[in-house]
């Protein structure tokens, strides 16, 4: 009998439990928030369009850079023109990959290009608002 | 600034021109980047989400937090929203997955909930025993497990039909009905063990 009145108590309270009137402001508050939600999501989209599209660059110039060294052979050309370069060349050429200078070489090239990727990308965007505001 | 941020500030005069439509026209507007169509549904269902999430946290204040993380959240997932339910089904699920997030951190950290001044006087102003024992069961409705919790606060918002309540919940319908038994029953230990501590403390 008791429980059966506390189930009908509970089943009351949850039931007639009224539905409170929305706080004054809470629309403009969401508004607001939802408004820096976007331009936020607007800045990580271009972001992002702006980095792949300096990343693509850089592979670019470093594919272009690599099929010019192989059509032209400048280390050919450096050693017939500049003194003791063959000796040079020929010291890079035993095994670039076991020389330091071989893979020093790589090195810099890779960082150097990783590094100008990421200079363009954070550098394009200061331009376009100089830009703007010019 | 994008179109969207730029036209929020006056999307509340655009709202009212998306009366007519459904809110899965809205949906597909907000997506293009229609700003007035989310601030449409934003004014459509505020009401609902706000007393949800009051009825999760027991606080004026952190229910108005709640609903608004509960927007923000459904603006950031919108993209991904399919239309396989209809958006006030996805929205309530949005709405309870963060509030009880939010009461898992706060029971995860200890957090004691010390009721505001003015919720406490509203409740001695009203005084009657009968308004403190139905607001003492709502609030004992929060420390149930949360897909009970969840299941409860649902159905007597606005007294859902199981069918919409199973699309929310994710849930077959009889799995459904087994977890409302079994949330009522949880709910009454909850209740009485409360009621015998307050005649003790009395």
């Amino acid at each position: 009998m008791l429980d059966k009145d506390l189930d009908t108590r509970m089943e009351q309270a949850l039931r007639d439990e009224p539905l409170r009137p929305v706080p004054a402001g809470l629309f403009m508050r969401i508004q607001r928030h939802v408004r820096l939600l976007a331009m936020a999501q607007q800045e990580r989209q271009a972001f992002r369009a702006r980095a792949t599209l300096a990343v693509a660059c850089a592979l670019a110039l470093i594919l272009a850079a690599g099929i010019q060294l192989w059509r032209t052979a400048p280390l050919d050309w450096a050693g017939r023109r500049f003194p003791g370069a063959w000796g040079y060349v020929d010291y890079l050429r035993l095994d670039w990959t076991n020389t330091n200078a071989g893979v020093t070489l790589a090195l810099v090239a890779v960082m150097a290009s990783i590094a100008c990727a990421i200079l363009v990308a954070l550098a394009v965007p200061a331009i376009a608002a100089r830009g703007r505001k010019s | 600034m994008s179109a969207f941020a730029a036209a929020m500030p006056t999307a509340m005069g655009g709202a009212a021109m998306h009366e007519e439509a459904t809110d899965a026209q809205l949906v597909t507007r907000a997506k293009e980047g229609d700003a007035a169509a989310f601030s449409s549904l934003i004014l459509r269902h505020q009401r609902i989400v706000y007393n949800l999430a009051f009825r999760f946290m027991r606080n004026a204040t952190q229910a108005e937090d709640m609903a608004q993380e509960a927007f923000l959240k459904a603006f950031r997932l919108l993209e991904g929203f399919r239309g396989d339910s209809s958006f006030s089904t996805w929205l309530y699920r949005v709405t309870c997955s963060v509030c009880l997030t939010e009461l898992d951190r706060r029971k995860r950290r200890g957090e004691v909930d010390l009721q505001p001044i003015h919720d406490r006087a509203e409740t001695i102003r009203s005084s009657h025993a009968d308004a403190d024992e139905a607001e003492l069961i709502r609030r004992c409705v929060t420390k149930l497990p949360e897909k009970y919790a969840q299941v409860l606060t649902l159905y007597y918002l606005q007294e859902i039909p199981y069918e919409d309540l199973a699309k929310i919940m994710g849930a077959p319908q009889g799995t459904l009905k087994t977890w409302m038994h079994r949330a009522r029953n949880c709910l009454r230990e909850i209740v009485e063990k409360e009621l015998g501590e307050g005649r003790r403390h009395a």
